[in-house]
């Protein structure tokens, strides 16, 4: 039994496979896709038959994505670096911030005289709590944007992926900073933590600094999309 | 049928020509082309966005999203300023093409 919603999404789907088409583009070309669809049924054909003409009269998808590759560069994979870089340094942003945050209210506990423990303990809390605001904000105002377009959503398998990499980074993380603690000697363990902390730092506005190079750099590049609105 | 590197060469002009009777979007251009030339241009119809995009970049055309009658979203075009003088630059450049074939070839009745 032929299927026409699942047809033209199983068409959309290959467009955006194809990686050579904006959303505006693929919205674009399903609207005429529609179109002749809806043209050709009323002219007396199946809807198996008008979406095979209709689909058949638009051209072949690596045809069109050489067509439009020649009018956009390679705006796809750029804009997708673009809003890679955005996160990234945006996710650099924000861990400062809640870092900054966090040690202010982590200091409290130990200069009301608490000890090391209590002090670890509310920063890490701070921590956990200013993440979950963030990421609770972002995620009711991209279910208000219809940011979590049904063709969007992530894959189960990279999903897995990505959860598996935080899960052993952050245990990796973990076991070394237990191992470094127990067998530095205290007297140097505090110096030790400090060039690293300030390395790391360094090394964070360093990338931020390249990130947002690199976003001016593609924004040039890029050409002006309007807005399916 | 007329050849495929023609049909090239005339789609900008052509989709100018459409978009200064008024404001439209792409299934109609193609209509209206395939109408005006009695099915003689036949559009690979894909092939128009590649092109409308372009006009666009150039700021030719101006595209916008609306609703059509039917409730789905369409994104329809119509001509900037510099493509309504990009129009009579066209005018001028075919008609001088035109105009040169017809004195080598003759009046279209002699073609037959």
């Amino acid at each position: 039994m032929f299927e026409l919603e699942k047809a033209i999404h199983d068409w959309r789907h290959d467009l955006q496979q194809a990686g050579h088409f904006s959303e505006e583009t693929i919205h674009e070309l399903e609207s005429h896709l529609r179109d002749g669809i809806a043209e050709f049924i009323e002219k007396g054909l199946t809807s198996k038959d008008a979406y095979t003409v209709a689909a058949a009269r638009l051209g072949e998808h690596s045809a069109l994505g050489a067509e439009f590759v020649k009018v956009n560069g390679t705006p796809t994979w750029q804009r997708r670096v673009l809003w890679m870089l955005i996160g990234y340094v945006g996710g650099i942003a924000l861990t400062h911030a809640i870092s900054g945050a966090s040690s202010c209210v982590g200091t409290m506990p130990a200069l009301l005289g608490l000890g090391g423990a209590s002090s670890g303990v509310i920063t890490v809390v701070t921590r956990a709590v200013c993440w979950t605001f963030i990421l609770a904000a972002l995620y009711f105002r991209a279910r208000r944007s219809d940011m979590f377009h049904e063709d969007g959503n992530i894959s189960l398998r990279w999903l897995t992926l990505l959860v598996a990499v935080f899960a052993i980074g952050g245990a990796l993380t973990m076991v070394g900073r237990v191992i470094h603690s127990r067998v530095t000697p205290v007297a140097e363990f505090g110096e030790s933590m400090m060039w690293t902390s300030i390395g790391g730092w360094a090394i964070q506005i360093y990338v931020a600094i390249a990130g947002v190079s690199l976003i001016l750099a593609i924004r040039e590049r890029l050409p002006s999309e309007s807005t399916v609105s | 049928m007329v050849s495929r590197e023609l049909i090239a060469a005339t789609t900008r002009p052509l989709v100018l020509a459409v978009l200064a009777k008024g404001e439209n979007y792409g299934y109609a251009i193609i209509q209206q082309v395939r109408e005006l030339s009695g099915g003689e241009l036949d559009w690979s119809e894909g092939m128009l966005y590649p092109v409308l995009h372009r006009l666009e970049q150039d700021k030719l055309i101006i595209g916008r999203w609306s609703k059509s009658e039917s409730g789905r979203k369409r994104k329809y075009y119509r001509l900037s300023a510099s493509g309504t003088r990009a129009i009579q630059a066209e005018r001028r450049q075919w008609f001088t093409v035109h105009q040169t074939l017809e004195s080598l070839w003759g009046p279209k009745s002699c073609l037959s």
